[in-house]
């Protein structure tokens, strides 16, 4: 009976194709769209070039010179320096075409345009520029009090400050990519997994009699009703997983969107996070008597509330969402679904992906527990 | 005015689930909101850098004190995976690890092997850390080396690097991009209302009009003498009725959240998204019209009112975009909605200038004006194909 159950609901599935092809063609568009809007952002925001300045001098001062000649040199300069007059200065700051003006005189001193980009990248190169003429004051008021204070020791001073010392370094911590925009893409898969609760939907729609025709014939049937709904969710799922095949494969090879090395274990956490999306579907759709177009809305506004928490539209929102309510981000199917996208890339051992897909195997008991005890033993006396 | 009528009653029906859907989304603007506003003025960034202090001298607690003097302090564990969680999510932007010893080999002159870090490589903040630290260091052991005990060269060290350079912020606008009668706060929230709007108002209209739209419904509307422009013109105003509702409810949301009063440029800005949801209704009723079945609308109200507000910088700013996208993105309403909001809120370099506001609204609402011809076409025909 299972068997014979399965064949129609896969009948079924395949026949509704609007659905099937809309959840195809939904991470394909969004992710060209990702690919299009983000490329570039990370290399502009986050990674460090030369901070571009100005240089206004009162006078020469040859110390000054040879202190920036030096720190403008070589792969990792700070700065990319250019001495001008007030004037000109003045409308490259206009332009944008510098973060900033400094002016050498006895003292040095700076000045930038209104920060109204709202760019943290542009707010950091004022403040790099901002503390290397913090730190170039201070050098020379050491020297001076050095100077009028204990004039042997001056020598032994300008070494140690002229040294460059190795005091600080860094240990990488992973070999992923480290690019942030990634978490777009992950949340992209959440959210094609999760809206897999449409097609789950149906699995509800199509067993209760007073919803659908299908639901009113398999009422009239003997089949078990444990039977019928598990043989709808296996072809739900299985459309569902298809879905993310696709969706997932389309991302990697055709806009080379980059996962880290674990390429097969992402279809498998999509595939685990679109059992969770369906069963979702399937508890909501078991919910009370409001038809499909409004139980798509609950299930779709759901969806993107819960990928919108987990920075579906603001790339940072999970940490946000950690300060102040970290639960949330465990029990958040779409935080469960990218943060399990996100451990493969970054953590070389498997610890913390395994929770996670334990924690979405969860929510799918959960969901199909709560779908299943709503819709058993309803009967109905006249249609 | 039968259409009308039973559009609205349609209309009513749906209710619970459209005010739960309006509800939701106001709150998640009142979220987006507060995690963009940000402040104006030049101020340092500051960033958050976490410090794991094992030394635990009052030197190493000087260096922790003076960079929490000029970034914020987060706490964090001294876990690879957490540290890892912190620095992808922004949480924490660099993590300092004070090794021990530090005291005692920077008072004998021993500058190397102080700290490890952890930081995401080549990055801005990371740079920024670095500087900050090599100058505390360099700055201390000068001191020392002056010949300074190392407590008073940590006493010298805080008070010399706590003197701050003034900065002069040169504004180039002529005094009228004052954002003072603009918050920061409202123009995020009209720019992510357009999101909102385009989602809420597919997905609410599109409902009601593929109810009117099924088979038996259609084929007694069409057998009446009543003209398909007549029903076409029906259904519209029946739209508008719900649209202005909504409109109206995310107007009084921004009027409370502002303290409860609009300023001229606010009113500019209620302006602006009067005309967008005007584009935005037409957009849902187009999709209504031409949607195959009920069960896909919520998927293609996704990628309608995600794909424009991803590519015309509603949730990235525009200036962050690339040249080509926002070539591409002048095609679509929401480009032009943004542009509009964030010259009237001095987001982007463009300075504010009422004609070019104006001529931007002016182009969303000739989209508004194809978007409804289309409609009014795609009705037609239909009908004659049956």
């Amino acid at each position: 009976m299972f068997l014979h159950n399965l064949k129609y609901d896969f009948l079924q599935n395949i026949r509704a194709r609007s659905l099937m092809l809309w959840l195809i063609l939904f991470p394909i568009i969004l992710g060209t769209f990702f690919k299009l809007a983000f490329a570039g952002i990370y290399e502009s925001t986050t990674v460090f070039s030369a901070v571009p300045v100005a240089v206004v001098e009162n006078g020469s001062n040859q110390i000054f010179r040879e202190v920036m000649a030096q720190i403008s040199e070589g792969d990792d300069a700070l700065f990319e320096t250019e001495y001008t007059d007030e004037e000109t200065a003045l409308k490259m700051l206009e332009e944008r075409k510098i973060s900033g003006i400094i002016y050498v005189d006895e003292k040095l001193s700076m000045a930038v345009a209104p920060d109204d980009t709202g760019s943290s990248a542009e707010s950091i190169r004022r403040t790099i520029i901002k503390s290397f003429v913090e730190q170039y004051n201070a050098q020379q008021s050491i020297i001076v009090d050095t100077a009028l204070h204990s004039p042997a020791k001056l020598p032994d001073v300008i070494s140690m400050m002229s040294e460059s010392s190795e005091c600080n370094e860094n240990v990488p911590l992973t070999n992923g990519n480290p690019d942030n925009m990634l978490s777009y893409f992950y949340n992209l898969v959440a959210m094609v997994a999760l809206l897999g609760s449409n097609l789950g939907l149906s699995i509800a729609i199509s067993s209760q009699g007073n919803l659908s025709d299908i639901g009113a014939r398999k009422c009239c049937s003997p089949t078990n009703k444990l039977v019928s709904i598990i043989s709808s969710m296996v072809s739900c799922i299985a459309v569902q997983t298809v879905c993310i095949i696709i969706s997932v494969s389309f991302l990697a090879f055709v806009l080379k969107v980059d996962f880290g090395s674990k390429l097969p274990m992402v279809y498998l956490a999509g595939s685990v996070g679109g059992m969770a999306g369906v069963s979702f579907g399937f508890a909501v759709g078991s919910i009370g008597r409001m038809g499909l177009g409004a139980k798509s809305a609950v299930t779709t506004a759901f969806s993107l509330i819960c990928c919108f928490f987990s920075g579906l539209m603001i790339g940072n929102m999970k940490a946000i969402v950690d300060n102040y309510a970290p639960w949330f981000n465990e029990i958040n199917p779409a935080a469960v679904i990218s943060d399990s996208l996100y451990c493969l890339n970054f953590y070389d051992d498997y610890t913390r992906f395994t929770q996670k897909i334990v924690t979405m195997l969860i929510m799918t008991v959960i969901f199909t527990a709560i779908g299943f005890f709503l819709t058993r033993r309803r009967k109905y006396a006249s249609l | 005015m039968q259409v009308f009528k039973a559009f609205l009653k349609i209309a009513k029906k749906n209710l619970p689930m459209a005010l739960l859907y309006v509800g939701l989304f106001l709150v998640l603007l009142t979220f987006f909101v507060d995690s963009n506003a940000k402040n104006n003025n030049f101020e340092a960034a500051r960033l958050n850098v976490s410090v794991i202090d094992m030394d635990n001298t009052a030197a190493s607690r000087a260096l922790t004190e003076f960079i929490g003097q000029s970034h914020d302090l987060v706490e964090i564990e001294n876990d690879k995976d957490e540290i890892l969680d912190a620095l992808y999510y922004g949480k924490s932007d660099y993590v300092l690890n004070i090794k021990e010893g530090y005291a005692e080999k920077i008072s004998n002159g021993n500058t190397n092997g102080l700290f490890t870090n952890y930081k995401v490589p080549d990055s801005y903040t990371g740079v920024f850390v670095d500087n900050l630290v090599n100058q505390y260091v360099s700055t201390l052991s000068a001191y020392i080396a002056g010949g300074n005990s190392l407590d008073e060269a940590v006493t010298k060290t805080a008070d010399l690097l706590s003197e701050e350079v003034a900065v002069t912020v040169h504004s180039f606008s002529d005094g009228e991009s004052d954002n003072a009668d603009y918050p920061k706060r409202m123009a995020y929230y009209f720019q992510f209302m357009s999101y909102i709007v385009l989602s809420v108002l597919i997905t609410i209209l599109s409902t009601v009009i593929l109810t009117m739209n099924k088979k038996e419904v259609r084929s007694r509307t069409n057998c009446s003498c009543m003209t398909v422009t007549s029903q076409t013109a029906q259904i519209i105003l029946g739209s508008a009725v719900i649209v202005a509702v909504i409109w109206v409810i995310f107007i009084a949301a921004a009027f409370i959240m502002n303290g409860g009063t609009f300023t001229e440029k606010c009113l500019l800005a209620v302006f602006n998204s009067f005309v967008f949801t005007i584009v935005s209704a037409g957009i849902a009723i187009l999709i209504a019209a031409l949607a195959p079945k009920s069960d896909s609308i919520s998927v293609i109200s996704n990628i309608v009112s995600l794909g424009m507000s991803f590519l015309c910088g509603v949730f990235v700013d525009q200036n962050l975009l690339g040249e080509d996208v926002l070539s591409a993105a002048r095609f679509l309403p929401a480009y032009w909605y943004v542009r509009a909001n964030n010259m009237l809120s001095g987001l982007s370099d463009e300075v504010f200038n009422i004609n070019s506001f104006m001529s931007f609204v002016g182009i969303e609402a000739i989209f508004a004006a194809a978007l409804f011809a289309i409609i009014i076409l795609i009705y037609k025909a239909k009908h004659n194909a049956q």
